[in-house]
């Protein structure tokens, strides 16, 4: 064997090292790593759509959650719920969040519950007004945290959760709201152009605070999936 | 001796050389590559240590004296939210912390509102406290209470031109030897 056959050769050897080591790092689709097969649908979820949180993770849906679709497309029959359209006519709204898309539906089960799910998409901050800066503008006294659900195929999903109350003028007895909510993301780039959906959930109490918010959970559970790298808090 | 087989037999060693070193680089690539933790097979490791948090956080060892790492962490929270940095705040927070507004009705929890866990307390922050855009948050007249491992501060707190006399109160929890912020009840003073 002659030098410059026995270079290329090193060289050649060489270079399919490096490529078997750190090709999947470097192209994990072409390698087959970390792609969701391809009738599924990935997103990526987070408590606040401004800073990335170290809740955030990737979550796999049911119905597609894009500005790139139509919002309406997600499903009117989730679990023993159904739901009806009830478009967003308030033209406020319309005129202070400037959504790309707003979906509002009013789900009900057979136990006489109901639930509201309002799907915001948009592709500027402009949509994204968190939901206690309206709840508190509107005189309604709540309390915030978060809560995770776990996934029927692994993993969880975490959202913030208020509980809030107002008494309107001529009742006797507060009204309250549950309201659950998170952010989906296309990609984990997070680029505002790519757009930004809020999923939120609505309803009045049942219960206590923790059987509401089982519902609530119930509910995502039926539209979501997994959460394939969700776990402790990731760092930053 | 075939004249042909003395080279082929006399170069073996030189041939042999190059494609064993090749073959010993690739395997310590490979080698180094299986203990990456982002190794796409690679075994499981030991997590990384938790980063340092409260008063551990701003550079403050254990044997730091208590009133003097407690006063460290309320300083750097008020630095830190003009600062906008919401990470390195959250850092003071143990993982059990809430946030409570007291409306200013310090004897009726009845109307107080809470902010539970550390994502609702950085949610306040992001949400409600950045966008005020404050360029001054400074406790003072700390008046510090000790327990053990844990302590309760009340202060007053200058924001820009707000100033709350005795109008919060902190509690903080001693973790590992890092002073870390359990709770912040504020609007405590009454109104006239």
């Amino acid at each position: 064997m002659n030098a410059p056959f026995r270079s290329l050769l090193a060289t050649a050897a060489l270079i399919a090292g490096l490529a078997f080591v750190y090709g999947p790092r470097i192209s994990p689709g072409l390698f087959g790593q970390e792609q969701p097969a391809s009738n599924e649908l990935t997103y990526v979820a987070d408590l606040d759509f401004w800073r990335r949180t170290d809740r955030e993770t990737a979550v796999v849906a049911h119905a597609r959650f894009d500005l790139d679709a139509d919002l309406r497309n997600v499903p009117l029959t989730v679990g023993e719920w159904t739901g009806e359209e009830v478009p967003q006519t308030n033209q406020e709204v319309m005129i202070l969040l400037e959504p790309e898309q707003y979906v509002q539906r009013l789900y009900r089960n057979e136990a006489g519950q109901y639930l509201w799910l309002s799907l915001i998409g948009g592709r500027s901050s402009q949509p994204f007004h968190p939901p206690d800066i309206c709840y508190d503008a509107d005189g309604w006294r709540y309390n915030l945290s978060s809560t995770s659900i776990t996934l029927d195929e692994g993993g969880e999903i975490y959202g913030l959760w208020m509980d809030a109350q107002k008494l309107f003028p001529g009742e006797s007895v507060p009204t309250d709201h549950v309201v659950f909510y998170f952010y989906l993301f296309p990609n984990r780039d997070r680029d505002l152009q790519d757009g930004i959906v809020l999923f939120k959930l609505t309803s009045g109490k049942y219960g206590t605070l923790e059987d509401t918010l089982a519902i609530h959970r119930d509910f995502v559970r039926h539209l979501f999936n997994s959460a394939p790298d969700s776990g402790a808090r990731r760092r930053l | 001796m075939n004249s042909l087989c003395k080279p082929r037999n006399d170069s073996r060693p030189h041939m042999r050389q190059p494609i064993v070193t090749v073959i010993l680089v690739a395997l310590m690539i490979a080698t180094a590559a299986c203990s990456s933790p982002t190794g796409a097979d690679s075994e499981p490791v030991a997590a990384p240590p938790p980063p340092a948090a409260g008063s551990c956080a701003l550079g403050l060892d254990a044997a730091t004296p208590a009133e003097e790492a407690i006063r460290a962490v309320l300083l750097a929270e008020g630095e830190l939210v003009v600062q906008q940095d919401i990470d390195a705040l959250m850092q003071l927070w143990s993982e059990d912390s809430r946030v409570v507004d007291a409306k200013n009705t310090p004897d009726d929890e009845a109307d107080d509102q809470y902010w539970d866990g550390k994502d609702a307390i950085r949610h306040r922050y992001v949400r409600t406290v950045f966008p005020g855009a404050p360029d001054q948050v400074q406790p003072s007249d700390l008046v510090i209470s000790l327990d053990g491992e844990q302590a309760v501060v009340l202060a007053t707190t200058h924001i820009g031109s707000e100033i709350s006399p005795d109008g919060d109160r902190w509690e903080l929890v001693r973790i590992d030897g890092c002073w870390l912020l359990r709770s912040l009840t504020y609007n405590l003073e009454a109104r006239p």
